[in-house]
């Protein structure tokens, strides 16, 4: 991984397209600073498309879809996207499944999770779970003591040996039935809303992440980048190409940063 | 009372305010940055801010998660959660939870009785995220007449619900719990002097608001409800929704002029 001080000039210049992640990446230990929420706000008002992509769930989704200065947020790892037409005053949403099979995915992942709280102590349900459509979260470090990394691959090899997928966050190990993950689901956001492949787009757009769940981006993104704490992870499939000074927030207003200075110093 | 204009240094103690969310914190359903700003600075000068919305636990959630506040009611008062400083999120209801269970079967048959009544009546889209309380679209990502919406109130009230028209939702609940018996009951179990507290917000459904507090404040866009409104704000300020909210932040920070 490379300083952003290093980024090209003319890279941060052609940036149209903001990807990111929101837990420890948008925000700091789940707070959205004033500096974050401007930062995003000043990205769009140059132009800049910014997409949050994360494990949230679809509650607050459709929250950060009507609020944020945003042109649409994925959801669930990858389950959904939502995107708000301010203008038609509705809202687009867009499931990798079908209502049906994600109603009988619900149910598989109902003994997922007995079986998770009878063998892990000390997991639990995320508290977001009301909130969730498609995907299972296991709380490991949000309401919970922290659990030992021992534990967390525990969970994840849970899931998978239920057929599940299983990603690690900062705070959470979400599980889902199906193909999806952030990467699918943001090729199709490109391709519904922005009107262009993501293939296309890998000269204009960047990703910002900070942990396992981000590695199919990472993979993916010409231009990936991470804040400071991507550094607290040892083993991940990918890691961003760039890495910010900063942890959380902060890192994510100075990858905002530097995209905006090389536009005003052209 | 006729409203007067929002002075440029408040003049009245205050070390809680509670707020709307919806066009009272948002302007044209978006949250301003100035806006997101007030709310730290005010934090930062030790006012607390606790939003009182018709919005879903799915929303309230999210918002104190990631919000600059440590408390906040949902769902027109079914509801406040409260973030400890571990983290931790509690909440706190209105009824007790045999009466939740039935109220929500109760709901569920009325809310096919008026799907029956009124075909065109579409429930707001986050009624998944809710936790007690059923909402119909009449402005959010759907229009309605408002005399329309009115009626569909008024047929959930003759089958016994409590009904509120705001300017995008009707929410539609039973219980005798309100927006202002639930924040009289925070501020009691909170330990916060009732005459230090203010409210801000926007429509009729902050009602129970406006006649509660002894100092409110109205962000621009309440004049065209304000006959809709039994006691009206103390304050109006001159730019509406968030920037309304501001504006009363920047009024609140501000010293009197001795």
């Amino acid at each position: 991984m490379q300083s952003l001080s290093q980024l090209p000039l003319e890279v941060a210049r052609s940036i149209n397209y903001v990807f990111a992640d929101i837990d420890d990446t948008i925000t700091t230990e789940g707070r959205l600073s004033a500096a974050s929420y401007s930062a995003i706000e000043a990205l769009s008002e140059a132009g800049i498309q910014v997409i949050p992509v994360t494990g949230r769930p679809a509650g607050w989704c459709d929250l950060i879809a009507r609020f944020w200065p945003v042109a649409g947020v994925v959801g669930e790892n990858g389950a959904f996207y939502y995107a708000y037409q301010h203008q038609a005053r509705s809202m687009l949403r867009v499931f990798a499944a079908t209502d049906q099979e994600r109603e009988q995915n619900r149910i598989k992942l109902a003994h997922v999770r007995d079986q998770i709280l009878a063998e892990v102590p000390g997991a639990a349900v995320s508290a977001d779970q009301n909130f969730r459509d498609t995907d299972l979260a296991i709380d490991f470090c949000e309401d919970v003591p922290p659990l030992v990394d021992q534990d967390v691959l525990r969970i994840q090899a849970i899931f998978e040996a239920a057929g599940a997928v299983a990603k690690i966050s900062s705070i959470h190990v979400n599980g889902w039935f199906g193909e999806h993950d952030k990467l699918t689901m943001t090729q199709r956001f490109c391709r519904d809303v922005l009107q262009v492949e993501l293939d296309d787009l890998m000269d204009k757009a960047i990703f910002v992440g900070d942990s396992p769940n981000d590695a199919p981006m990472f993979a993916r993104f010409t231009h990936a980048f991470g804040v400071a704490n991507v550094k607290d992870f040892t083993t991940m499939d990918a890691f961003p190409k760039w890495v910010a000074d900063g942890q959380g927030g902060e890192g994510f207003v100075e990858i905002a940063q530097s995209l905006l200075m090389a536009r005003g110093s052209s | 009372m006729k409203s007067l204009n929002l002075p440029s240094a408040f003049p009245h103690q205050a070390t809680l305010v509670f707020t709307d969310v919806d066009e009272t914190l948002t302007w044209q359903g978006r949250l301003p940055v100035e806006t997101f700003q007030a709310l730290f600075a005010l934090q930062q000068a030790g006012i607390r801010v606790v939003p009182v919305t018709g919005a879903c636990a799915g929303w309230c959630e999210c918002m104190l998660r990631t919000w600059p506040i440590d408390s906040i009611i949902g769902e027109n008062g079914a509801f406040y959660i409260d973030r400890h400083n571990t983290g931790k999120l509690t909440y706190t209801y209105a009824l007790p939870e045999a009466e939740r269970v039935a109220n929500t079967e109760y709901l569920q048959q009325l809310q096919q009785d008026v799907i029956k009544a009124f075909p065109e009546t579409q429930l707001t889209t986050d009624q998944s995220f809710r936790l007690t309380d059923m909402a119909f679209d009449i402005g959010q990502d759907y229009q309605m007449e408002r005399a329309q919406a009115q009626r569909i109130a008024e047929f959930c009230r003759s089958a016994g619900a409590n009904a509120k028209v705001g300017p995008i939702h009707i929410n539609v609940w039973l219980g005798q719990y309100t927006k202002a018996s639930t924040s009289l009951h925070w501020l009691s179990q909170h330990k916060v002097a009732y005459e230090d507290t203010l409210f801000c917000g926007d429509s009729p459904n902050d009602d129970s608001m406006f006649a509660s507090f002894p100092i409110t404040i109205g962000v621009a866009n309440v004049e065209p409800f304000l006959d809709e409104i039994e006691k009206p704000p103390t304050y109006i300020t001159n730019r509406p929704g968030g920037f309304g909210f501001a504006d009363l932040a920047a009024s609140l920070l501000t010293k009197q002029p001795n």
